[in-house]
């Protein structure tokens, strides 16, 4: 008899500056008359209640796993938290998580994917970050916390967006597009965006990842700026040897992972019919097939690297050492490696 | 297509296993239920960490998180790999 697979419960993470509106978001959602119940971890009481939901202290205890290493760094308090949740006899919807304006997001979002049965029990949904339309352009220039709040971002809530004028808000936008490509930008005015914009995105899904942002193969994130953290993209007509690919991408992680705060793509393998996406969070990589590509679709391979000074030229040299080469691989075919058969 | 072994596929979780050593844990230490224990399976691929490792955490309330480490992947982990209490230090 086949074993059920446990329900995950979804896990949004709210981040975002004093003052940006997460607390007008986390309140939207619960006030809505959605029937739904949630948890919602904060960091101070009484700004967030509504009866019906259970609302939780967080006291963003870090929990570091191996000696400082930020890849294998997570946030004791939340495990703790949830282990607590798991036990009660209610269930909940969803878990809201809402992280103070200068929380690090990448223990909050590495502690889904460590612990079993925390990864048992619920999934990382997606990160949202709430920023201030008119304060965000200084924030990023004082703040590296600022610039890296956004680039964990799937989503980024561009609020107060009344208070500025459209050619600034255009501004803001291709400010948070330099340091993150891949991210939904939502403008609103209080928070006023639909749950289903923020909620159930599985924005780590791999099933999912990238379809949130519908126009990922065809737009060009070619930037030249200064910041702290940097995106860039890189793209290939060619198909990726996955004999080449797999272990360059593995080793890229590794090397460079430390300051490598979001990475994601989607890969076109030679005779493959299926797309092959990646994605990682700083060391944590993950990679599968998705969905097959369709007819009127480029095989295109882009990845999206987003992080603190990385050096693009040799991460782009060895992508591109990654193609495939029919001449190279039918000298090299059969089962050299014993790895990748095409059929 | 044959596609090969995929090594990025999401590790797959061992939450039996992983309870099972909780269990070892809470005995061993005799913690109450008011303690949470953690235990992650690592592949740190930092210079100098071993390829795979078990690290338990032990989350007392108030405290410093207690951290053990077996060096083996959690599958491998048996009650005699971890290690005991360490002593409490006596008044001087």
């Amino acid at each position: 008899m086949p074993i059920p697979t446990p329900v995950q419960t979804p896990v949004t993470v709210f981040t975002g500056y004093l003052g940006a509106g997460k607390t007008t978001l986390l309140n939207r959602i619960l006030s809505e008359q959605h029937g739904k119940k949630y948890a919602v971890i904060v960091n101070e009481f009484g700004e967030v209640g509504i009866d019906n939901d259970l609302i939780v202290d967080a006291d963003e205890e870090v929990f570091e796993m191996n000696n400082g290493c930020i890849c294998c760094t997570v946030r004791g308090d939340l495990i703790r938290i949830i282990d607590g949740l798991m036990r009660r006899k209610d269930r909940f919807d969803a878990i809201l998580v809402e992280t103070t304006g200068l929380a690090d997001p990448a223990p909050v979002a590495q502690t889904f994917f460590v612990d079993d049965e925390v990864r048992l029990k619920t999934r990382l949904d997606a990160i949202v970050t709430v920023v201030d339309a008119k304060h965000l352009p200084g924030e990023i220039e004082r703040a590296h916390e600022a610039q890296e709040q956004l680039a964990f971002a799937d989503i980024v809530i561009l609020n107060k967006a009344d208070l500025v004028s459209e050619a600034e808000l255009k501004a803001v936008e291709a400010r948070i597009r330099k340091i993150n490509p891949t991210a939904s930008i939502r403008r609103s005015t209080r928070c006023d965006v639909p749950l289903d914009e923020v909620l159930d995105r599985g924005a780590f899904d791999l099933d999912r990842v990238l379809e949130i942002e519908p126009h990922f193969l065809e737009e060009e994130h070619e930037h030249e700026h200064d910041d702290h953290v940097t995106s860039f993209s890189l793209v290939s007509d060619v198909p990726l040897d996955p004999r080449r690919f797999l272990p360059w991408i593995e080793q890229t992680t590794q090397h460079f992972g430390i300051d490598m705060l979001r990475m994601k793509g989607i890969v076109a393998f030679p005779g493959d019919d299926d797309r092959f996406v990646v994605q990682a969070v700083h060391m944590l990589l993950e990679g599968g097939h998705q969905r097959a590509w369709r007819s009127d679709e480029r095989r295109v391979s882009r990845l999206v690297f987003i992080g603190r000074d990385l050096p693009r030229d040799i991460i782009e040299a060895g992508f591109l050492k990654c193609r495939s080469d029919p001449q190279r691989d039918a000298e090299n075919s059969g089962p050299a490696d014993g790895r990748w058969t095409p059929a | 297509m044959n596609r090969p072994a995929n090594p990025l596929a999401p590790r797959r979780a061992l939450p039996e296993k992983a309870r099972q050593v909780k269990a070892w844990v809470r005995e061993l230490h005799g913690l109450g239920e008011d303690v949470v224990v953690s235990v992650t399976e690592l592949a740190c691929r930092d210079d100098g960490c071993p390829e795979v490792e078990t690290v338990i955490g032990i989350m007392r309330a108030g405290q410093k998180v207690e951290t053990l480490r077996i060096h083996r992947s959690l599958a491998e982990v048996l009650r005699e790999d971890l290690p005991a209490p360490a002593a409490k230090a006596r008044p001087s």
